[in-house]
């Protein structure tokens, strides 16, 4: 990338009509351009090793597991099969070739796939985008097949598309609520069981049928073990039940077994969309449901969960209470009737499939935001999820709709994730934090969809960091106040009003700052290109400003513009029109009013801050002014009475001449006590009262039967490969290593070790049955040991 | 549309490097030599830095040591007995984008080659030097080389060598415009390559002697140091070799010494009781002489012959 030289003195008429076109848009007074978008320059370069490091796609390992970027699983995988002694070195190089692929191909096909399915596309493209020599080339397939081989077979890879972000909706919530249901499950099973069992012998028990074989074969002739049980006396055998405790039980049983066969069918995550949407489409479609208004269905639907869940709820401490004989009908009746999910523990909370409503931002504006007002205010744990849509027709001067975040935020007590999926472990971290919260929530995630004129990843990046889709989360439950409640961590460089980066370009050594802004993304727009014109690199000289630098102090004789850079890598710089402008510092404004509320910088605080400081700084500089008055009062008043004082003082010793004392000599000085002991000689330190002895030497080195070499200490002299190469062989760094320690004899090790120059080869005892292990040579072995 | 692949990638498609991508032919030196040891670690070096080998020379004169071009499959010279300087610093004048490793021994290097050797220095071009230095001429079969110690037999001196032994060390150390001076022994791999590669990273003249084991015709000359770490003094310092805490436990006899304190790593060169290695000097800010002599290179035909009648017209009566 380089900058064009400077141009000419610049043409009057040409700076007349550039500002018209600024102030007024009319451009036919400038020369023409071709149109198409521009490309903005600072989309070079963002797709760095850094970025896929925390991006897309994702890999998730197995059941419960949370998502990993892929290069970092990848690294992490290649930099275990590393230390397992593996060489994967050279593919571990190429890991970010690899996740770039793996993305690519995702974003074109399925969005979600296993592990083993990407990696095999991937390999398809794999190592033939790498330049290698022949030889290079087969080492290199050799190591992509051998970490292909240690990586997961059940791992899951969520690239960018379509369904991330209804994956990663649901992954969250089923991590959540599959344990808490399962757990509750568990519990309703041994109840029922308890139950059963309890009703089995109240049975046998008026029935008589444990009598009849306590009485055996010869008194049943005579004896009727009904009436025996019946004439025995209560404290003797199990104490039955009253008729009415009898129902309760048997109908809380019931009640238990319904629930037990009926959530077999029910699946942890209920996802309810509209009729016909395709968003959710990779989802299980025993968890979806479609609707015409799926909003007010998910409230009924949970409404019916919530009574069903009530009578559970009873029976099962219906069933506590009488396995415990301590069920009470007076008191706990009443108790029952009035019992309900509000006064269930956490966990029986979460045992409830969780309801996820799916939509897209046009979706949930077409059923109305009254719906969406229902659920936020309803106090259900309704979770509705929106794809927004973020693409370079959506940036326009018209604006965009209000987003939906925004609305939601105004229901103070519902959870608000706004997310991108540029940013998926901020999502997934959201995700995961609304999974574990009883409250409605509301999650507005930036979908870019197409694929031109900008990849989708990286028109995601773009729009992330120039602050046109920022991420931010209000969590009621994180606190009361807003500093505890709201943040806008998960964007890049937050304290800064705008990002920026440096570029470096041939002709200007310290790079050229570009910022991301809005306008960086109306270049791309169709709808604002009439508002951009680019200009002759022989103009430059024209008065012109950088937006974002013009927005600071705001000179009205200059013109702004944003950077776009050609097809050959020079930068052009573009004007813009006062409608851009405004529009960009719309954008400014919302995000500086989002770092306000996130408490990342508040103007409020600032002023609030520097009134303090002042304040304070006043204080001190009157002390100090007051300081200095009262002692240059105090030095005049001791000027003035020193020369009377002395006076006094000489006249006072003259006439008292006589009588004065003589000088007393002076004391000797008495080292104080502390000083004594500072400078007596140092104490030898005690011996401890019971110094423990060293350990004794471990009785026998445990020293490894099998032979080693120290392959980081080998000078690579040949000596070795000379004497056996089957045994000794070079690995990737070119240093020896035992191959293979039975392909040669006892003698052949250490005569090795004899002739290795850097003795890094240990010989280790001679295998049973060698007959080359002579006492002679075992002595001559203890050297290499 | 933008001339930008859909996969926003300018880059060309990135190359790898494997170890094999620098093995030339099968090394004939004797087996147990030291020379293995550097070529093994100059190879690795050339691996972990990717330095690709059409982008890479290594320049020899003559003697055991300098058959090291044949060995590494990079573009190589294998020059004249003493000239590989000469030859090195003419590379490094017309192809300043080449990496240069010089491979020459102490008899290549301090005797015949010695006044190449001085200038060299003074020059300060970027480039590698390995002196790998075992006292003795071993391709001719044992004669007393200028780095022979007093009272050594050979050949030549079936009664011992009469002289003292020049220091290569002090020697370069004591010439103008030195930049980078470090000492390291063949028997430790990792401390050879760590000290190549703050070579190969110093922008200048980085001279390195490599003391080095000749099994064959010097057999035990530096058993001292190899069995008595103690005899061997490590120089460690925030600007010097970084080496890994392994090898830190090997040479038990460790120095902080900053690089850029020549009058110390003048001292440090002279001492006779403990072998010092490590980086002794380095002087970032020397002269280049490569980066003066590279002016013009970027000039077409066209612009060098305008140039030079301009030149030229300025003696026009």
């Amino acid at each position: 990338m380089r900058v064009p030289p400077a141009g000419n003195a610049p043409d009057p008429s040409l700076v007349a009509a550039v500002r018209l076109f600024h102030a007024a848009g009319r451009s036919q007074d400038l020369p023409p351009e071709a149109d198409g978008p521009l490309m903005p320059a600072v989309a070079l370069g963002l797709m760095d090793a850094e970025h896929w490091r925390a991006s897309l796609p994702l890999v998730v390992a197995g059941p419960g597991q949370e998502p990993v970027p892929m290069l970092r699983f990848l690294e992490a995988a290649a930099d275990a099969a590393i230390k397992a002694g593996h060489s994967v070195g050279g593919v571990r190089q190429m890991l970010t070739l690899v996740t770039r692929a793996a993305g690519e191909w995702l974003t074109g096909n399925n969005t979600a796939a296993t592990l083993p399915q990407v990696m095999d596309q991937v390999s398809r493209v794999f190592p033939g985008q790498v330049d290698t020599t022949s030889k290079g080339a087969v080492k290199l397939r050799d190591e992509w097949n051998t970490l292909r081989g240690t990586l997961p077979v059940d791992a899951r890879v969520i690239g960018l598309g379509d369904e991330t972000l209804p994956l990663l909706a649901l992954l969250a919530e089923q991590d959540r609520h599959r344990p808490a249901r399962q757990a509750f499950l568990q519990e309703v099973r041994s109840l029922a069981r308890s139950l059963s069992d309890l009703l089995r012998a109240e049975r046998a028990r008026n029935g008589g049928d444990q009598a009849a074989p306590s009485l055996g074969a010869l008194a049943a002739d005579f004896v009727d073990p009904k009436a025996f049980a019946a004439a025995q006396p209560a404290a003797r055998g199990p104490v039955g039940m009253d008729p009415a405790q009898r129902s309760r039980v048997e109908k809380a049983l019931q009640r238990l077994e319904e629930h037990l066969a009926a959530q077999e069918k029910v699946p942890d995550v209920m996802v309810l969309r509209v009729q016909g949407s395709t968003l959710g489409a990779s989802l299980p479609q025993s968890c979806v449901q479609d609707h015409a208004r799926p909003l007010a269905a998910a409230q009924k639907l949970y409404d019916d969960l919530v009574t069903k869940a009530n009578e559970v709820l009873r029976a099962t401490r219906l069933a506590r209470l009488a396995l415990a004989g301590q069920y009470e009908p007076g008191r706990h009746d009443v108790l029952m009737e009035q019992l309900d999910l509000s006064t269930a523990t956490s966990g029986e909370r979460f045992a409830l499939p969780a309801i996820v409503v799916l939509e897209t931002g046009e979706q949930v504006r077409a059923e109305g935001l009254d719906a969406l007002a229902g659920v936020l205010t309803g106090q259900r744990p309704i979770h509705v999820i929106v794809s927004e849509a973020c693409n370079p027709e959506d940036i326009h001067p018209a604006g965009r709709p209000g987003s939906l975040a925004d609305v939601a935020l105004a229901y103070r007590e519902t959870f608000v994730l706004a997310g991108t999926v540029a940013n998926p472990q901020h999502l997934d971290a959201g995700l995961r934090t609304l999974a574990s919260r009883l409250r409605p929530g509301v999650v507005v995630v930036a979908v870019p969809k197409t694929q031109a004129p900008l990849p989708a990843a990286l028109w995601a990046r773009l729009a992330w960091e120039a602050r046109v889709t920022p991420c931010f989360r209000h969590d009621p439950d994180a606190g009361d106040t807003w500093a505890q409640r709201f943040d806008v961590e998960g964007n890049p460089a937050p304290e800064q009003a705008v990002l920026s980066r440096t570029h470096k370009v041939d002709g200007a050594p310290a790079g050229v700052e570009l910022p991301a802004s809005y306008a960086a993304l109306a270049l791309l727009s169709p709808a604002w290109r009439k508002h951009l014109r680019v200009l002759p690199e022989l103009q430059w000289d024209v008065e012109l400003v950088e937006f974002h630098q013009g927005m600071v102090n705001r000179d009205e004789r200059r013109v702004p513009f944003t950077w776009a850079v050609q097809d050959n890598g020079t930068l052009q710089r573009v004007v813009m029109s006062n409608a851009l402008c405004v529009a960009c510092q719309e954008r400014v404004q919302a995000w500086r009013l989002l770092r306000e509320l996130g408490g990342v910088e508040n103007s409020h605080a600032k002023r609030a801050v520097e009134a303090a400081l002042a304040g304070a700084r006043q204080e001190s500089e009157q002390g100090r002014k007051a300081d200095q008055q009262a002692h240059a009062v105090e030095l005049e008043a001791l000027r003035q009475n020193a020369a009377s004082d002395t006076l006094d003082r000489l006249v006072a010793v003259l006439l008292n001449m006589e009588s004065m004392p003589a000088p007393a000599p002076s004391a000797p000085r008495v080292e104080a006590p502390a000083a004594k002991a500072a400078t007596a000689a140092p104490v030898a330190p005690a011996t401890p009262a019971a110094s423990p002895t060293p350990p004794p030497p471990a009785a026998a080195a445990a020293v490894s039967e099998d032979p080693y070499t120290d392959s980081a200490l080998c000078t690579t002299c040949n000596e070795c490969t000379h004497i056996n190469g089957r045994m000794f062989k070079y690995n990737a760094n070119k240093q020896a290593y035992i191959a293979d320690a039975t392909a040669g004899t006892y003698a052949e090790l250490v005569k090795a070790a004899e002739k290795c120059p850097s003795r890094c080869i240990h010989v280790g005892t001679p295998r049973a049955g060698d007959t080359t292990a002579t006492p002679e040579l075992l002595t001559r072995a203890k050297a290499f040991m | 549309m933008f001339g930008l692949k859909t996969d926003w990638a300018l880059e060309p498609r990135p190359r790898l490097f494997y170890i094999d991508d620098y093995e030339g032919a099968l090394p004939r030196w004797c087996a147990g030599c030291g020379d293995h040891a550097v070529l093994g670690s100059l190879q690795r070096l050339m691996r972990d830095e990717q330095l690709p080998p059409e982008k890479t020379v290594v320049v020899s004169g003559i003697g055991c040591s300098s058959r090291f071009p044949h060995y590494v499959s990079t573009y190589g010279f294998h020059g004249l007995h003493g000239r590989a300087f000469p030859v090195a610093c003419g590379v490094r004048s017309r192809r300043p984008d080449l990496n240069i490793f010089v491979a020459t021994g102490d008899g290549d290097c301090c005797a015949i080659g010695a006044g190449h050797w001085l200038h060299a220095i003074r020059y300060n071009m970027k480039m590698t030097v390995m002196l790998l230095d075992n006292n003795i001429y071993g391709l001719t079969k044992k004669q007393t080389s200028p780095t022979s110690r007093p009272g050594q037999k050979s050949n030549t001196h079936p009664r011992g060598n009469p002289l003292p032994a020049l220091d290569p060390v002090r020697a370069t150390l004591g010439i103008t415009n030195v930049s980078f001076v470090a000492q390291t022994v063949d028997w430790n791999p990792l401390h050879v390559y760590a000290t190549l590669q703050a070579a190969h990273r110093h922008n200048g003249f980085a001279f390195v002697r490599i003391i080095q084991r000749c099994p064959h015709f010097m057999d035990h000359a530096f058993d001292e140091f190899m069995r008595g770490p103690d005899k061997v003094l490590m120089l460690t310092h925030e600007n010097g070799v970084q080496v890994d805490d392994s090898i830190k436990r090997l040479f038990r006899n460790t120095m902080s010494h900053d690089p850029a304190n020549y009058d110390e790593a003048m001292d440090i060169a002279a001492r006779t009781d403990v072998l010092p290695i490590g980086l002794l000097y380095q002087n970032k800010d020397a002269v280049r002489y490569d980066q003066i002599t590279a002016a013009g290179m970027e000039m077409t035909s066209a612009e060098k012959l305008a140039a030079m009648n301009k030149e030229l017209d300025r003696f026009l009566i």
